[in-house]
């Protein structure tokens, strides 16, 4: 014994009866949301417009500061004069080597000019009697560490608030979006419908701030890593270069 | 390796001038400009265009691309799934009709009414149904509820009885349920639903304004490639008249699922 088989049918009427057309629209999303859940967007908005900003300034300033860095440590390694790399320094003035070279050679001219000026002229500056001398080595080697931090701290100039982006972002998102769900269970409890169509735009609404928390502090936390790792390896390059040229002042001119 | 002190000049009045070099170079070094503004031009316009995209671009955020059309009409024959919703609709004035009884010749000969079958399953002859079909040429128009044999579930109308094969229709918006009851008539009679194993397959196919089927596609395959293609041949030779005038739409599209009973 057979029986008939059964058929279920639906139907599609395209075009006006689809309930998705519209419940997608970020315009009419945005527009649905109460005042709070708009400022809490329009602060995110701005810190992701700031965020970029810098992300794009660093990137751009990492990428000619790295070449700079090379070509001066290039220059710095075959010339045999420091005046000779003095010279290069306003070519390739990006590169952080280049303030800390800058501050050992000032520092260095000052304890020549010093003992030129005090000890008379026969320990002059470059002058006939021999080669200068250096007084004091540490206070060169100061003069690198103050420039090193100095360079640092630019180099770190605005990174912080990267870092609070990152972190405050997603919380501000969260804001609005717990005080959006709020507003839509009020809603809800008033309209007296558990009815899925009623329940869920309120949330929907209420989850874009959250969204966009997130889309403002994502490229934060990546760049934010990568600005400081990129800091590091540079820090790391001009203590290297510190020390490489005070073993070049030590060897020379004491 | 020596220095040269060219340019900068000795200077024994002030002795505190060379110690401020140093400072003078941090400070100055400190003090470079940067590009920070033009970034900010930079950033602002991207957001600018990330936004515009969103307000202005494609929003279905690839909801669209796929998704199951909105259903508005389900009908079952031999009362599989019932009706999601209750209440009198449209179809309350619809015709009664039996199916003609060469489909019922063609697919195959009809099981006993569905009330036969539950009280007495195996003595029922199964011509039974076919010895009394109702009169199949007119059908009746009329408000009046008809007795069925399907088991409703508080919904509007059901109808048929004849051949075993209950029909429920749950009409939402589409203009012409006899058209659609024509449609099923037509594609079950070139259905072969007898394959001896049980399956189903959602098949989905589009209705074009002159009545021919087009872009049939396996929805959701049973697993048996035989029902998928028997439930494809129905589709393929079947012919339907051209879409009701009152229906706007140039096309229609219909998932029919095909329910191989055994």
């Amino acid at each position: 014994m057979y029986t008939f088989g059964s058929q279920i049918l639906a139907l599609q009427v395209p075009g006006d009866a689809n309930p998705f057309a519209g419940s997608g629209d970020v315009v009419t999303l945005i527009a649905q949301t109460t005042p709070i859940n708009q400022a809490v967007l329009v602060i995110l908005v701005l810190f992701s417009v700031a965020s970029w900003a810098i992300i794009l300034q660093k990137l751009w300033m990492f990428r000619v500061l790295e070449r700079e860095t090379g070509r001066f440590l290039d220059v710095f390694r075959r010339s045999s004069k420091f005046s000779e790399v003095q010279a290069v320094c306003q070519t390739v003035s990006a590169t952080p080597l280049v303030g800390v070279f800058q501050a050992g050679y000032a520092e260095m001219n000052a304890q020549f000019r010093v003992a030129g000026g005090s000890g008379g002229a026969s320990a002059g500056a470059g002058g006939a009697s021999g080669r200068p001398t250096l007084r004091s080595l540490d206070g060169v080697d100061r003069a690198l560490i103050r420039a090193a931090t100095s360079e640092i701290g630019k180099l770190e100039r605005r990174m912080t608030f990267l870092a609070t982006t990152a972190g405050v972002a997603p919380f501000i998102g969260l804001f609005g979006t717990v005080v959006g769900i709020m507003i839509a269970f009020q809603r809800i409890g008033a309209s007296g419908s558990t009815n899925l169509a009623i329940v869920a735009p309120g949330i929907s609404e209420a989850l874009i701030a959250t969204a966009a928390g997130l889309f403002a502090a994502i490229p934060a936390v990546v760049f934010y890593n990568h600005f400081t790792h990129r800091v590091k390896e540079l820090s790391a390059t001009m203590d290297d270069f510190a020390l490489e040229f005070l073993n070049i002042a030590e060897r020379n001119f004491t | 390796m020596s220095v040269s002190c060219r340019g900068y000049p000795v200077n024994n009045s002030e002795p505190e001038a060379p110690l401020s070099g140093v400072t003078e170079v941090i400070v100055a070094r400190a003090r470079r400009p940067e590009p920070f503004d033009g970034m900010l031009v930079w950033s602002i316009a991207a957001h600018a265009c990330v936004l515009g995209f969103l307000l202005f671009g494609p929003m279905d955020w690839g909801v669209a691309a796929d998704q199951i059309p909105t259903t508005v009409m389900t009908i079952s024959l031999g009362g599989a799934p019932g009706p999601r919703e209750t209440g009198q609709t449209q179809m309350g004035g619809r015709t009664v009709e039996a199916p003609p009884p060469e489909a019922v010749e063609r697919a195959m000969p009809p099981p006993p009414p569905r009330e036969v079958e539950h009280v007495l399953p195996v003595e029922t002859p199964p011509q039974r149904p076919r010895a009394t079909p109702p009169p199949r040429e007119e059908p009746q128009e009329g408000v009046t509820r008809t007795e069925t044999s399907t088991r409703g579930q508080g919904f509007g109308l059901s109808t048929g009885g004849a051949g075993g094969s209950g029909v429920q229709l749950d009409v939402a918006d589409f203009c012409c349920p006899e058209y659609i009851e024509q449609m099923v008539t037509l594609i079950q009679r070139n259905w072969q639903a007898n394959q001896g194993v049980r399956g189903a397959t959602l098949m989905r196919f589009v209705i074009t304004r002159s009545g021919t089927i087009e872009n049939v596609v396996v929805e959701r395959p049973s697993g048996l490639l035989a029902l998928d293609l028997a439930a494809q041949r129905a589709l393929l030779t079947t012919r339907l008249a051209e879409l009701p005038v009152q229906f706007p739409n140039p096309t229609l599209t219909v998932h029919l699922t095909f329910e191989y009973q055994r």
